[in-house]
């Protein structure tokens, strides 16, 4: 399987600076996804690995420099949002169009082209055309086609961003196991946060033409590199703060609004500093008559909003009349109620100075 | 890279050999009326003659005054009549529709030539207009229709309809549907409708009709040539004549000049008059 | 279906005379050719197919007839093919000007035809040349180009660029995916775009009428057997080619409907 090597890429398209300068590396079958909002080049990057579009910089691909390749000797299979399957074939000329391009023998294509639609529970559908396919199963036939050269990498732009929630949710789990089974190095791009944490191995996190950050899940979760990744990846509350006094991990900061609030952080600050950090909504805890205190940070407001989204709550709190925090809470309060937030000094993520 | 210019210029080169002819032809007539000379001659030097005689002489320009009426009391005909029956298209079912655009289409691809014939037939002196009329003692003698200004008038607004259906049929349905709904629950009634909703927004689809219809009409030859018999020429017919009878060919290049620059302004006034009235479309 | 049909009956009753006295023209143009005697008379003095059997006799009809269909034929199919190429040049290429290059190809439908006709006519004979079948045939290509440009373009942004890739991406050449993936695609608009070509250049009458020389075309022969003959025999051979465009019509309805609406 193939590993992946791209070297400060850039790409400018009429005036615009698309990509300014990406690197990255991709070992061999690493499922990774680029995450990142709506222009922020993923796309474009993954139009240069497929070898559709000119660049500067060095792309190579198992230790070669592909510049200059064209696409259809590339051996990468491609997974294109709108799914590109051709409407004039049936399911089954569809996945073994590659295979005809090798002039496979018919025999060996057959039994290759069975296989797949076993793989991707496509069994029944082989002389359908797409126009009467579900979503789904166009989704499907798309990564069978694009499995059936045996590439040396796969790339998907925005699989799964056409497909309602429950299908979504199962075809992630299919994805995973498949690639698992294949072992085949893959990339895929998508604006949708808890796609990519569900699907990758590696995240890199895209914005304006850069990258932020590359990391697990959880590195991308719990330690954001800024303020963009720790907003983009999941829900955020900012807060500055001026750093009074450091004791080992323990720092004591003053928010703009006057409350003092400790935090633990292997972040190295100096005393007099102002500090960004987040906490997420999901961090604090409502307190009740009987919460123990401890040495958690409280703060008080009162409930702006309050939506029930079944599994748990969404609350708005206002605090000191004009800082809104965002809370999720397993259980809901009234709106106009006064509450007490409840959170530990460990949960705070301080954010790059 | 060089072989992408290469491969474009390939791509580019039939499409643009056919135009670079055509531009050629256009810039070559536009030199050879500023050449003097009178018939059978196209000298060489430059002179402002053949438009000094075109313009200044009312006979001349009055052919070109006489079109411009004439196109534009049969485009606002065509207008009325055209909208009546694409309206009317657009209230029935899918049958009347696919019948009704059948005809069109029948019209549509049928040469100017055959359908003006055709309306010669219905307003000639043995056609079905006098014939009626014979026969129901309404009048003694055959009326003359043809080879007057109002049988090119009916030519022209009979072969220009189906040019009018299209747009508007299309400007049409591009309506949502929810919008008359959402009218019609405000209490507008349907007379309300039509005139302040419906009509409004497929004023873009007249616009495109207007200009088409009366481009169309006012250079328009084979109708006034049957229909006009000599009696109701229009500009057409005055170049083709000092063209081919007279052989005067600068001076008829001189006129399809001034008839070009006359139909550029004429489309660009248009197109920014109906481009303000129908600012509110291009917002979406 | 919008509103309740009864409430437009009005409307569409006006609508519905209106389309008649459209149509109206074509069937006297049918009875009149019908005609035994040799006036042109509708309704039509006894039933005769002699004005038919009599254009077989019309050498200069059926000469007409044939340097019309060949260039019909002619300038639809390299028009087609131009514009194809043309268009895949403005859908996959950025170059400066793509928006100028369009609008030059699509130049020749805002000059009126008499115009066109004038500017060939003048500049040919002032080179010399007055041979009919070469010059009709720069014309009707002329003539013919924009149409065919204005459906092909549309045809080919119309499909999105994912489906070539995906072809290449698979393995295939980009010639290969062309023909196999993009032509199937367009091919009903290529049909089309031929056939609006077709009508346009068999129809040509205003422009084609200057370069009459040592040849002419059908409609000019038509024209010009209206003015100077006094029979139904116009009339005839006009009903005959409603009756092939109708029947070209009903071959190839498909592929037309979707383009009646372009917008120029």
């Amino acid at each position: 399987m193939a590993a992946v090597e791209l070297e400060d890429i850039r790409l400018s398209y009429g005036g615009l600076e698309v990509l300014k300068g990406v690197s990255l590396r991709l070992a061999s079958s690493e499922f990774a996804a680029i995450l990142g909002p709506s222009g922020c080049g993923k796309t474009s990057l993954l139009r240069i690995i497929g070898g559709f579009s000119d660049y500067k910089g060095s792309l190579r691909i198992d230790g070669r420099d592909v510049a200059g390749e064209p696409p259809h000797r590339r051996n990468i299979g491609i997974v294109f949002q709108d799914y590109a399957l051709f409407p004039h074939k049936t399911v089954a000329e569809n996945i073994g169009y590659g295979l005809r391009m090798r002039s496979i023998a018919k025999p060996r294509l057959d039994e290759r082209v069975s296989g797949l639609v076993d793989l991707l529970k496509l069994q029944g559908l082989e002389q359908r055309y797409p126009a009467h396919l579900s979503g789904g199963q166009k989704q499907r036939v798309a990564i069978a086609r694009a499995l059936a050269i045996e590439p040396k990498m796969l790339l998907l732009d925005e699989p799964l961003s056409a497909l309602d929630k429950k299908l979504r949710e199962e075809m992630q789990v299919e994805l995973r196991q498949i690639q698992k089974k294949v072992g085949i190095t893959t990339l895929f791009v998508t604006h949708d946060q808890e796609e990519a944490l569900a699907l990758a191995d590696t995240i890199v996190i895209m914005t304006e033409g850069r990258i932020r950050q590359i990391g697990t899940p959880s590195d991308v979760y719990l330690r954001p590199a800024d303020e963009f990744v720790a907003g983009f990846v999941g829900q955020s509350n900012l807060f500055n703060a001026e750093v009074m006094k450091i004791e080992g991990a323990t720092i004591t900061a003053r928010l703009d609004g006057g409350e003092v609030v400790t935090l633990n952080s292997k972040e190295l600050v100096k005393t007099g500093n102002r500090i960004t950090f987040c906490v997420r909504p999901e961090r604090f805890c409502l307190s009740r008559p009987d919460t123990q205190m401890n040495d958690a940070n409280i703060f008080e407001g009162r409930v702006d909003h309050a939506v029930f989204l079944g599994s748990h709550w969404q609350l708005g709190v206002t605090m000191n009349g004009s800082r809104k925090i965002k809370v999720q809470a397993s259980e809901g309060r009234s709106e106009g109620e006064t509450v007490r937030l409840l959170w530990q000094p460990d949960n705070a993520i301080v954010l790059s100075a | 890279m060089k072989r992408k210019w290469l491969e474009l210029s390939a791509l580019l080169l039939p499409g643009a050999t056919i135009i670079a002819i055509f531009i050629t032809m256009m810039v070559a007539m536009v030199r050879y009326s500023f050449a003097p000379g009178g018939p059978s001659a196209i000298g060489d030097g430059f002179t402002f003659e053949h438009y000094g005689r075109f313009l200044g002489n009312p006979f001349y320009w009055g052919y070109l005054a006489d079109s411009l009426r004439i196109s534009l009391y049969c485009t606002l005909l065509t207008a009325v009549i055209g909208y009546i029956i694409a309206y009317a298209m657009y209230r029935s079912g899918p049958l009347v529709r696919l019948i009704v655009g059948a005809v069109l289409i029948i019209q549509f691809f049928t040469a100017y030539v055959i359908r003006t014939y055709a309306v010669m037939l219905i307003i000639g002196k043995t056609g079905l207009i006098n014939t009626l009329l014979l026969s129901f003692h309404l009048v003694d003698q055959p009326v003359r229709i043809l080879f007057t200004e109002v049988g090119v008038a009916i030519g022209l607004v009979m072969v220009s309809v189906p040019f009018m259906v299209f747009p508007i049929l299309a400007s049409l349905q591009r309506i949502s549907r929810n919008v008359e709904m959402a009218a019609a629950s405000l209490g507008a009634t349907p007379m309300r409708i039509f005139w302040t909703v419906i009509f409004p927004l497929s004023l873009p689809g007249v616009a495109a009709g207007i200009v088409i219809v009366y481009l169309f009409e006012l250079t328009s030859y084979i109708v006034p040539g049957l229909l006009g018999g000599g009696y109701s020429d229009m500009i057409a017919n005055f170049i083709y004549n000092k063209a081919m009878r007279s052989f005067e060919y600068s001076f008829a290049a001189a006129a399809a000049v001034v008839t070009l620059l006359l139909s550029a302004l004429i489309v660009f006034t248009l197109n920014s008059l109906f481009d303000r009235l129908t600012r509110y479309e291009r917002a979406r | 279906m919008t509103a309740h049909a009864p409430r437009h009956i009005v409307i569409r009753l006006i609508g519905a005379i209106l389309i008649m006295l459209l149509i109206l023209p074509i069937f006297i143009l049918v009875g009149v050719s019908l005609n035994a005697g040799v006036e042109q008379t509708f309704p039509p003095q006894g039933l005769s197919l002699r004005w038919y059997e009599n254009l077989a006799n019309r050498s200069g009809f059926i000469e007409a007839g044939r340097l019309t269909l060949g260039l019909a034929v002619g300038s639809s199919i390299v028009s087609v093919l131009a514009s194809l190429c043309a268009a895949v040049a403005l859908a996959r290429y950025t170059f400066p000007g793509r928006a100028f290059v369009l609008t030059l190809l699509l130049s020749p439908l805002i000059v009126p035809q008499v115009v066109v006709g004038m500017g060939f006519l003048i500049t040919l004979s002032a080179l010399g040349v007055f041979n009919s079948l070469f010059s009709l045939s720069l014309l009707h290509l002329t003539i013919t180009l924009p149409f065919t440009v204005r459906v092909v373009v549309a045809a080919l942004s119309g499909m999105p660029a994912s489906l070539e890739q995906a072809a290449q991406s698979l393995g295939a050449r980009p010639l290969r995916a062309f023909f196999e993936i993009t032509i199937p695609q367009i091919g009903p608009s290529l049909v089309a775009a031929g056939v609006f070509a077709f009508v346009t250049s068999f129809e040509n009458f205003t422009a084609s009428q200057f370069l009459v020389w040592d040849r002419m075309t059908l409609p000019v022969a038509i024209y010009t057997s209206i003015q100077t003959e006094n029979d139904p025999t116009a009339a005839a051979l006009s009903s005959l080619i409603v009756v092939i465009v109708v029947v070209l019509i009903a071959i190839f309805h498909r592929f037309v409907i979707k383009h009646m609406f372009a917008s120029s």
